[in-house]
């Protein structure tokens, strides 16, 4: 009865954390993505310091972001995606717009299909 | 090297408590569905502890589903014959009588010289004094000879020994064993005397079994004699 009672423990703490885990990658990666889109578009009507103060904030949104994504993506694709983010400042300071928009269309797209890869989908079972 | 080593660690405790969760069904002889499982716990269990950049939740995740689904299936093994069948499979008669069945070998994909092999693992190495021989559900040949070929047994030759029960090993490498003291049906006292009736204190003592008679048998630590 007693190791019923685990293993019935034990689906319950893998059935949570999996739901657990499903929200918070999601509400990151869609937060995440946000800022990377917000970034993209205001490079043409907003002004040098507010693009530098929303790739802060974008920054410190990782910051926070990448601890709890660390939990369930592999390190690796995490890793790739940290020199997207990490590389914007310095973009924007040396770098041209175009490179900057690419540089932000990418981190969008590696967001994606880290979201893509998570889904419930027969494609991603099988 | 520092992560690595948490990482083993934690992974390491882990399977540990799997598998005394999973019973001592796990370490002794596997039938199919255990075997599965325990392959893929190891396997599973590899991965993350060898590539520090495969996150420990995802397989500690993938662990627990495992030993908890293994549980359940055997608690539902139990109480479901039809289950039982469809999970362990059937063990499968390939001697009937003497005769060995072409067709239940054929079935298990074995030939003749599969099953005389088998028999001689089990000291048989005359297939025509079998009577019954079984493939049980986790590989083992089980094998029941002729009557003439059987050995004789106390009962067959009109005798009653007497029994002197299992002997449990009360004293261990200088400690009581508390469990063991309380199957032989004695006390803490009892032996400690026995130790003293043969020369020696517990601490002393490297082995002592007592059987249900009160016999003690005692090895003294090395260098103690």
């Amino acid at each position: 009865m007693k190791r019923i009672a685990i293993a019935c423990a034990l689906l319950i703490v893998a059935v949570f954390t999996t739901v657990w885990s499903g929200f918070t990658f999601r509400r990151e990666l869609n937060a995440l993505s946000a800022y990377a889109s917000d970034l993209a578009e205001s490079l043409e009507r907003c002004s040098e310091d507010e693009i530098r103060e929303k790739t802060g904030l974008l920054l410190r949104r990782w910051e926070r972001s990448s601890k709890i994504l660390r939990f369930v993506f592999s390190h690796e694709n995490i890793d790739a995606l940290e020199v997207d983010i990490n590389a914007l400042p310095l973009i924007l300071k040396y770098g041209g717009k175009t490179e900057f928009r690419l540089r932000c269309a990418e981190a969008r797209s590696r967001i994606q299909g880290l979201l893509e890869a998570e889904e419930l989908k027969a494609y991603n079972i099988f | 090297m520092a992560i690595t080593l948490v990482r083993a660690t934690a992974l390491y405790w882990t399977v540990v408590v799997l598998m005394r969760l999973m019973g001592k069904r796990q370490i002794g002889e596997l039938e199919p569905s255990e075997l599965a499982v325990t392959i893929l716990i190891s396997e599973i269990a590899a991965i993350p502890m060898q590539d520090n950049s495969v996150p420990i939740l995802n397989s500690v995740l993938a662990l627990f589903v495992l030993a908890a689904f293994e549980v359940l299936s055997s608690v539902a093994e139990l109480k479901s014959l039809k289950l039982r069948s469809l999970i362990q499979g059937d063990p499968i008669i390939v001697i009937r009588e003497g005769k060995i069945d072409v067709k239940a070998l054929k079935s298990l994909r074995i030939t003749v010289d599969d099953l005389a092999s088998a028999l001689r693992e089990k000291d048989v190495f005359d297939i025509s004094q079998v009577s019954y021989a079984i493939f049980e559900t986790n590989g083992k040949l089980s094998v029941l000879l002729k009557p003439e070929f059987r050995n004789p047994s106390a009962a067959d030759l009109n005798l009653s020994p007497a029994d002197p029960g299992m002997p449990f090993v009360v004293v261990r490498d200088g400690k009581i064993d508390d469990e063991a003291v309380k199957n032989a049906k004695i006390n803490r006292a009892v032996v400690k005397k026995l130790a003293r009736d043969n020369g020696t204190h517990i601490e002393d003592v490297f082995i002592m079994t007592v059987d249900a008679g009160g016999k003690a048998y005692v090895v003294k630590k090395e260098g103690e004699r």
